[in-house]
């Protein structure tokens, strides 16, 4: 009987490495979201059409699964699952969204593990380019992060001219600051505006939290302490009412975001022409106006807008 | 290679960032074992040793608090520490003090039912003949951690190795706080989630090593003279 | 200076003792007898108050409780010296050292007073587990099989040993044992036990060699004088 379970346990550790291993280039792990649909785009392009659930305006396409990589503001705002639905009814494509850091966002186009990057970090984009992993970037929607923090304000932000001079006050003050210190598109927009970057080591008051934005509003609640976030997480967040929204609408926290396409010289069984086809039906009529009219229900106002 | 030589550079070069996270680290390990072998082992073995009418009840709840997810024991920590909770006043969430207390949480039990498991084995043989001559209840559990002196070394190091290892309530009621409260697992999952693979693989094999160290010398006391126990 | 009375006590189901009622005189030599699962170390528990009776109580002379000195068959020693193993059992005085060393010799192991306690034989653990008995003056001793493991030789030196004692502190002296030889050397009044019940209880000779009850002639006849 210990015989056989251990061969049992043998086999399914072996299968298990053997189909991580072919999944991915590096010795790097997945988000866990994404580690089931990886391994079943693994199978082949060509999928059997008759699979195909949602079939009843367009043909199927040959390969019909776009593996689409997001940050996780993004996909916490909620705009992609709110897209979805009609993206593929008029395409008869499925996405696969994973969302993950900036950082181990992008990186999954340069492993193969994605198709499309939609993304919010301007240099690390041109990097990915510069490497040959896709042959341009598409900036199609935008919108601001703002500057939340306590309802008293102690400095002064609300009434501050732009982020920088609120920014600089802040730190003059020495008051708590909440960064995500991971790299990620709202990191790198933070460490822009301020005028010397501050040092975790020796500036007590500034908290290089390493998370996501959630968490580092749930900090900011917790220690009654500034934060920049983006405004669709920051409103649809538990504790929004524990904090104040105090500036937005400044020009340095426009945050953009752009679409990639990873190139098929680089990776040949990408889904080009999956990638392409969501390209363009985001940046049809269509798109452009459920995007900017997402969130004026819930929240009562726009969160994302499109050029 | 290129692991190799980041994990090098990590190591010994110029940024002392890991060195940094290796003490946070050890440091709070260290505090939340010897909190709970200090109280946790003595008790399981007083449950050992004892017999009363309610001690399966007993012995029941501490295995079955052995099991206590991590996260959870860090949610109910993030409750009683956060602003809101009882014991917010002291602002100590997002602290080493919180994964401390966490930490506590999860390893207590568990040093407490491996003592009372490693005691019960002796305890029969031992009891009569302790009562016999006459030794008071504390003489007696004095005796008997001497007795299982090296398997409850082994305990401490087991609690030592979950301490180490624990990510999730370290997460939550730490916050990965750089300098602050960031130790080496929160570490792998932030750089994992950047997508600096190389150096979260890095920071995961010194972790590896450090843990392989523990458990071996745990191994090696478990394995000890084959008269004990 | 020790009574049972009405004491029962069943264990799983099987009742190992029923003894309706049952005195110890102050000074005496008892030795408990019978065939195995016969009670013999029941009782000795239940008189030692490490076993917890069914119903009926053990009625101590004032103060005897505290006193006794109760061994197990199979005695335990720690880890530690011999000699450390036999002084725990005197408490609060100076010289217990001495007094270990005295008892050690008196059961002959002295030459292993440095060994560690969990290196000894099972009849040296039991001499060891005597001399905690008789290093110090006690009331009462309740003893279970106390040289089962020791050969002829050692028990005869065992025995002298005890009636010493018993002598010179003149305790009270419970033993069982399945030597029905061993009790005739050492004891005043035979307890017989059958099923936990007494079967036959008078003086040691009388008991011996003129059993009344069936289940005493039956046993007693199929003796090995050793």
């Amino acid at each position: 009987m210990k015989k056989i379970t251990s061969l049992f346990l043998l086999l399914i550790l072996v299968l298990g490495m053997t189909s991580c291993s072919s999944s991915s280039q590096s010795a790097a792990s997945e988000t866990p979201a994404a580690s089931t649909p990886e391994a079943a785009t693994e199978a082949s392009p060509s999928e059997p059409e008759a699979t195909e659930p949602e079939q009843d305006t367009a043909e199927a396409p040959e390969n019909p699964i776009i593996r689409l990589s997001t940050t996780t503001s993004v996909n916490d705002s909620g705009l992609l699952p709110y897209l979805q639905p009609a993206f593929e009814a008029d395409t008869g494509y499925k996405l696969e969204i994973t969302s993950a850091g900036t950082g181990a966002a992008i990186e999954k186009g340069r492993t193969g593990d994605a198709d499309l990057l939609l993304v919010h970090a301007k240099a690390s984009e041109e990097e990915f380019i510069a490497e040959g992993y896709a042959p341009e970037r598409i900036p199609f929607m935008y919108n601001f992060f703002v500057i939340v923090g306590p309802t008293d304000d102690p400095a002064g932000v609300a009434s501050s001219e732009n982020a920088s001079s609120a920014f600089k006050a802040i730190a003059e003050g020495g008051y708590t600051f909440i960064s995500r210190g991971d790299d990620s598109g709202t990191h790198k927009a933070e460490l822009k505006i301020w005028e010397t970057e501050p040092n975790p080591e020796t500036d007590k008051w500034y908290v290089s939290a390493g998370a996501g934005v959630g968490a580092c509003i749930n900090m900011a609640s917790e220690q009654q302490a500034y934060v920049l976030t983006d405004k669709a997480t920051y409103l649809s967040h538990e504790l929004k009412d524990t904090l104040s929204l105090l500036l937005e609408k400044s020009d340095e926290m426009k945050n953009t975001y752009s679409m990639l396409a990873v190139s098929p010289d680089k990776w040949p069984d990408t889904n080009i022409d999956g990638a392409n086809a969501f390209i363009e039906w985001m940046l049809s009529d269509k798109a452009t106006q459920m995007i900017n009219e997402y969130g004026i229900a819930e929240y009562g106002e726009q969160l994302f807008f499109v050029e | 290679m290129g692991t190799l030589q980041e994990m090098l550079a990590l190591l010994f070069g110029e940024n002392g960032e890991l060195r940094q996270i290796i003490g946070v680290t050890l440091q709070m390990s260290f505090t939340s074992t010897t909190i709970a072998v200090c109280s946790g082992i003595p008790l399981g073995a007083f449950l050992g040793i004892s017999d009363f009418k309610g001690k399966r009840f007993v012995m029941r709840i501490v295995h079955t608090l052995m099991g206590l997810p991590p996260v959870v024991a860090g949610l109910i920590v993030f409750f009683l520490l956060s602003r809101s909770g009882p014991l917010g006043q002291y602002k100590l969430l997002y602290s080493v003090t919180a994964m401390v207390t966490a930490q506590v949480m999860l390893i207590f039990p568990v040093a407490a039912g491996l003592s009372a498991s490693i005691v019960s084995m002796r305890a029969p043989l031992v009891r009569e003949t302790a009562q016999g001559i006459g030794l008071s209840p504390w003489t007696q559990l004095a005796y008997m951690l001497y007795e299982c002196r090296k398997q409850l070394f082994s305990v401490v190091f087991t609690g030592f190795g979950r301490a180490i290892s624990e990510v999730g309530a370290a997460q939550l009621v730490g916050g990965n706080i750089q300098y602050k409260t960031r130790v080496m697992t929160t570490a792998i999952v932030l750089e994992t989630n950047k997508g600096n693979f190389d150096k979260a693989v890095a920071l995961g094999i010194v972790l590896l090593i450090i843990a392989f160290i523990i458990t071996s010398a745990a191994q090696l006391l478990q394995d000890g003279r084959p008269t004990d126990c | 200076m020790l009574r049972l009375d009405r004491v029962q006590k069943s264990y799983k189901g099987r009742c190992v003792l029923n003894i309706k009622e049952l005195a110890f005189n102050k000074g005496g030599r008892y030795a408990i007898i019978g065939p195995n699962g016969s009670g013999k170390s029941t009782l000795l528990r239940v008189l030692a108050g490490v076993l917890a009776t069914d119903s009926g109580q053990v009625i101590y002379e004032q103060g005897l409780k505290p006193q006794l000195g109760y061994m197990p068959q199979k005695p335990y020693a720690y880890g530690f010296s011999v000699l450390r193993n036999v002084s725990i059992a005197i408490k609060g005085q100076m010289h217990s050292k001495q007094a270990a060393l005295e008892a050690l010799r008196k059961v002959g192991m002295e030459r292993f007073a440095h060994a560690k306690g969990n290196s000894l034989s099972g009849g040296e653990a039991q001499r060891v587990a005597l001399a905690r008995m008789i290093a110090l003056p006690r009331p009462l001793l309740l003893l279970d099989e106390p040289t089962s493991a020791t050969d002829i030789a050692g028990s005869e030196s065992v025995e002298n040993a005890l009636l010493d004692y018993c002598k010179q502190t003149g305790c009270t002296l419970i033993l069982a044992t399945h030597s029905l030889a061993q009790a005739q050397r050492v004891a005043e009044t035979i307890i017989m036990l059958d099923h936990g019940n007494i079967a036959e209880y008078g003086p040691v000779n009388q008991v011996l060699f003129y059993p009344q009850s069936e289940e005493g002639q039956k046993f007693i006849r199929h003796w090995k004088w050793s």
